[in-house]
């Protein structure tokens, strides 16, 4: 947290400094599938959730035609036409709605916005100041499969592109435990750097590298003695419990971060993410810098995963009831997304009235299907990353893998929470059925209760799907009624 | 929704209803038909308080990444530091308030290895730092022990015990094998400096002496007080000025702390922390938002929104710095303007700098009668007089007042029966219906209050060619208060018991680090009792019993 006394002229050479990094090179080509890729004898899983918010434009975002198979113009003219190559590696799940539900309808704090960020990957209704009751399923998943020793398994890579509110947790998708979010990183080269180890210190020889390590352990030894100290100092259960996280956070000493260990760097990404080091959070939040952030954090997302720094990595763009003005790849919107959403010229407008200065804004409709267009470009070479890496067993990284697309809400104008946008790409090393549009609940014009489709169970299904055994996922069935245990058959091979 | 964070009281609404009878519309009860927002129904129930461990029992407050960036620059003497990458925290309200539950998860525990081991090394190798920290020549006997006492002293911010002087003797004799500088002491050095920037004492502030007992709670050591005021007044880690008194055992009495506020009180780093305060409390967040329209105001400046919030914090530091108070703050008859900023206030100052423009009798006054609040509350065109209002009642005030449900502006306008000219006419109407008067009856007059102003913030007395009616009534103290426009608002406020005790509160959470509890409102009170300037405030808090001690162990 640097203060940031920049004047506006030394802003504005910072922004051309921004502007001469050069985007869309190869970042990962480099790399792969050499060495630690090829080496693995087993495929691993990984799950990786991209998260847009405020919605989408439900007449232009789904597949065209009748369930079933993806035929070649089911995305055509749709917000997923950016995703058409990867069509049979993708599966649309229709009719889910989020459990708990929306506001009203079942227990729980927060807006729809703060339910819709704390709900999505807990299925766990908000508390009064919009945190979710319960872990998130990346932290869930994390704890179980990625690299680490139980108990000290490494966190999930939770990344974002945009500003923190700071309030109602309208930020935080990422939750370790109840109450407690995971605020997403969203400096690039922060990200970067939390799984390339980039210090100074690292070792380049065997040698060097064991004594680096026996210095590491060395050091742990005195401030575990430090810790024991303190914990004995007469401390609450909340002091000693806090302290004894901060611990568990330290105790290995291991010095390259993922399996791909030094292998796992890329040069030109590396050059195009050190732009942000040492940049202040609110140089980093400026939306001009928004399209470059998003495209980075995409590729540092498909490298952590691809390199098994991490096998669960999340993205979301920035959040519930807020969002960028989009002014770039030939949108030159006047309205933030939020407000697009809705329609409206203003943030606190809502509904259909026009009352209050609440105005409709002139062909929002297209304006929200090439945000959403936009967004499915990002998804599109997250996949095509992960596509470009064939493993041990002859599938690509994207098979093996299992990415979620999902959103805060299904339609912003009414902050719904029902038939929400979900795509399931890459089958999860076979777990999925791929290049089919299948129908779980209700879509259009809602029928009786036989056809309600929580997300906590599409969330179960994934948790299968990685290999961990799980019944239940979410919140209890006191929660709300339409939880349910279980997985969906139909969307399994 | 509009963008408030502390208190999304939804909850608080539906009780407000019950009580009032009114039901809200569209509760159907089922699942919705896809437009899930559009009420609130009947089945939900508001859960009960969580369980939430004591905050005010803390001992170990882990260093915000603000003041672990002080610190090392105060440790080493440098401008730079390495938190810059460490993870966010996750901020969900004021940072001030929740500081003392700030956590080390996974993430940043080896951030915070990575830091030790940058700075660690830096420190031996640039020579600047090392004389820093090293107060003796190497080749003495007795420097190894003096560099571990002495830069002990100051990371850990007291006296290391005799456990832990062996402890770091003997890691030091063990750094020249795992060193490569190929000079012991400074790999001594280095690996000591590593290993105290991770232990837990120099990363958490921590209130673990064997305390006095007095009144029932334990009275802090000199070492916990220089702390406790260094990080509530710096920011930072306490000073040589500070240390010097705390070895001498000076820093008992509410004479000798008083002594040390006030010299700490000069110290450019306080004046920048009550401004930091001040941002916070008052939702300089919103600035961010400032977007008018380009076709109605097309003269305004590249960088609107940040020159406004310069010239919001200069008034507040000007005002502190004057020796100045709540009063001050919202009533003082000047502003801070550049030259892009100066039409809005009819004057004609120049240059990139900002100065300061006094106002004629009453026509502005205070923080709320300038342009920066005046447009962050307000849309692209129109005014804002609901979230006006709202910074009155939840900002000034400290009063609970609940969210609109979703839907509610889904709620057509009545028919009117006379054309709607006014911002104030069309939400009177709008508001009048319904559960809404049950909020609005107190919101909408303290916004209508600065209908005198416009969208940035410029004097208007007309929209729309309609003279614009700022009066109105508020409750203040539990009586109905009237006033005719914002001058009398402010003054109004700036009378009352009851801002004052919201103001006080503020930074008695400010100085804790964690929302107040039952037992701190004696102190509260007695702080707010009488209209006085920040720094009394700061230094009646920073000497009264309540912060020299902590809560007994049970």
């Amino acid at each position: 947290m640097k203060r940031s006394n920049m004047s506006p002229v030394s802003r504005r050479r910072f922004l051309r400094g921004f502007g001469g990094v050069a985007l869309g090179l190869p970042f990962l080509e480099t790399f792969a599938p050499r060495s630690a890729l090829a080496q693995q004898a087993q495929s691993i899983k990984r799950f990786g959730v991209f998260f847009a918010c405020n919605g989408v434009d439900m007449t232009r975002w789904f597949p065209k035609g009748d369930f079933g198979a993806l035929g070649p113009q089911s995305l055509i003219g749709t917000a997923n036409e950016p995703l058409d190559a990867f069509r049979s590696k993708l599966l649309f799940p229709r009719g889910v709605h989020m459990a708990p539900r929306g506001f009203g309808r079942d227990p729980g704090g927060s807006d729809d916005h703060g339910k819709g960020m704390a709900g999505k990957l807990t299925a766990q209704p908000a508390d009064g100041n919009g945190l979710a009751q319960g872990p998130s399923i990346d932290h869930v998943l994390a704890a179980r499969i990625n690299p680490g020793a139980d108990g000290a398994r490494r966190p999930p890579l939770n990344l974002m592109v945009g500003r923190p509110a700071g309030f109602r947790g309208l930020d935080f998708i990422s939750y370790s435990e109840a109450g407690r979010a995971v605020a997403a990183v969203n400096n690039p080269w922060n990200a970067y750097s939390q799984f390339v180890n980039l210090n100074n210190s690292s070792p380049d020889s065997g040698a060097a590298e064991d004594r680096v390590g026996r210095r590491r352990q060395s050091v742990l030894d005195l401030v575990r003695d430090q810790f024991d100290d303190l914990k004995l100092s007469g401390l609450s259960s909340d002091d000693r419990r806090k302290l004894d996280e901060h611990f568990t956070a330290i105790r290995s000493v291991e010095i390259q971060l993922g399996s791909g260990g030094a292998s796992c760097s890329d040069g030109a990404l590396q050059t195009a993410a050190r732009v942000y080091e040492n940049a202040s959070g609110r140089e980093v939040e400026q939306e001009s810098q928004y399209p470059l952030i998003a495209d980075l954090q995409v590729e540092i997302l498909a490298m952590a995963l691809a390199c098994d720094y991490t096998r669960v990595g999340t993205m979301h763009f920035d959040r519930g009831s807020g969002g960028p003005t989009f002014r770039w790849d030939a949108m030159n919107h006047e309205y933030n997304h939020h407000k697009l959403s809705h329609g409206k010229v203003k943030d606190d407008c809502f509904g259909t009235s026009t009352a209050n200065g609440c105005d409709d804004v002139a062909g929002f409709e297209d304006m929200l299907f090439e945000i959403d267009l936009w967004h499915q470009r990002r998804l599109a070479k997250l996949l095509q990353r992960l596509d470009s890496y064939v493993e041990a067993d002859g599938r690509t990284v994207l098979d093996n893998s299992l990415i979620m697309y999902t959103n805060e809400l299904s339609s912003g104008r009414g902050h719904s929470f029902m038939d929400l946008p979900y795509i399931l790409a890459g089958s999860a090393g076979g777990y999925f059925k791929q290049g089919e549009y299948v129908r779980l609940g209700r879509a259009e014009n809602p029928g009786g209760d036989d056809q309600v489709a929580p997300h906590n169970r599409l969330l179960n299904t994934i948790i299968n799907a990685m290999g961990v055994q799980s019944d239940w996922f979410g919140a209890a069935q006191s929660a709300g009624p339409t939880l349910q245990g279980g997985v969906y058959d139909a969307l399994i091979a | 929704m509009n963008d408030r964070h502390h208190m999304g009281a939804l909850l608080g609404f539906l009780a407000a209803t019950a009580c009032s009878g009114t039901e809200l519309p569209g509760s159907e009860g089922e699942l919705p038909d896809g437009s899930g927002g559009s009420g609130g129904s009947a089945n939900m129930e508001p859960e009960g308080p969580r369980e939430v461990a004591d905050r005010s029992a803390t001992r170990v407050v882990r260093l915000s990444h603000a003041q672990y960036a002080s610190t090392v620059q105060e440790l080493f003497g440098i401008e730079d530091s390495p938190d810059g990458a460490f993870a966010p925290d996750a901020l969900n309200g004021f940072s001030f308030n929740t500081s003392n539950d700030l956590r080390v998860d996974p993430r940043l525990g080896p951030q915070y290895r990575n830091a030790a081991e940058e700075l660690a090394e830096r420190a031996v190798n640039d020579e600047e730092l090392f004389e820093r920290i090293v107060d003796c020549d190497a080749s003495d006997a007795g420097c190894k022990g003096d560099f571990i006492e002495s830069f002990g002293e100051r990371a850990f911010r007291r006296p290391l015990t005799q456990t832990e002087s062996t402890r770091f003797e003997a890691i030091f004799d063990a750094g020249a094998s795992l060193g490569d500088s190929g000079d012991e002491f400074r790999d001594g050095v280095q690996i000591v400096v590593e290993a105290m920037l991770q232990a837990p004492q120099f990363l958490y502030r921590t209130e673990v002496s064997r305390g006095t007992l007095e009144g029932g709670r334990e009275l802090l050591d000199d070492w916990e007080v220089a702390s406790r005021l260094s990080y509530f007044i710096y920011d930072s880690m306490p000073d040589e000025e500070l240390f010097s008194r705390a070895r001498q055992g000076q820093l008992r009495t509410p004479e000798q702390v008083a002594g040390q506020v006030a010299r700490m009180l000069d110290d450019a780093r306080a004046s920048d922390k009550f401004v930091s305060f001040h941002e916070q409390v008052w939702q300089f967040g919103r600035y961010s938002k400032i977007s008018p329209d380009a076709d109605t105001y097309p003269d305004l400046p590249e960088g609107f929104s940040d020159r406004l919030r310069d010239a919001s914090s200069r008034f507040i530091e000007s005002v502190i710095g004057d020796g100045g108070g709540l009063r001050e703050l919202l009533t003082a008859p000047y502003a801070f303007a550049d030259a892009e900023l100066a039409p809005l206030y009819d004057s004609n100052v120049r240059g990139d700098e900002l100065q300061r423009i006094e106002f004629e009798d009453g026509e502005r006054k205070g923080f709320m009668m300038q342009a920066g609040f005046l447009a962050s509350n307000a849309y692209s065109v129109k005014t804002d007089p609901i979230h006006r209002g709202l910074f009155v009642l939840r900002d000034m005030l400290c009063r609970e007042v609940p969210d609109p449900p979703p839907g509610a502006q889904m709620t057509p306008p009545p028919e009117a029966t006379e054309p709607i000219e006014t911002t104030r006419e069309e939400i009177t109407l709008l508001t009048g219906q319904l559960y809404c008067p049950t909020c609005h009856s107190q919101i909408n007059e303290p916004g209508f209050a600065f209908e005198g102003f416009d969208a940035i913030g410029q004097t208007r007395e007309r929209e729309n060619g309609v003279l614009v009616d700022t009066t109105g009534s508020i409750q203040l103290d539990g009586e109905s208060v009237e006033f005719a426009g914002a001058s009398e608002l402010v003054e109004a406020l700036a009378d009352s018991s009851e801002a004052r005790d919201c103001y006080t509160s503020r930074w008695l959470e400010f100085a804790y680090g964690r929302p107040l509890t039952d037992a701190d409102l004696s102190l509260r009170d007695r702080l707010a009792r009488e209209p006085e300037s920040v720094q009394e405030i700061i230094t009646r808090l920073a000497t009264s019993p309540e912060f020299l001690s902590r809560k007994a162990v049970e």
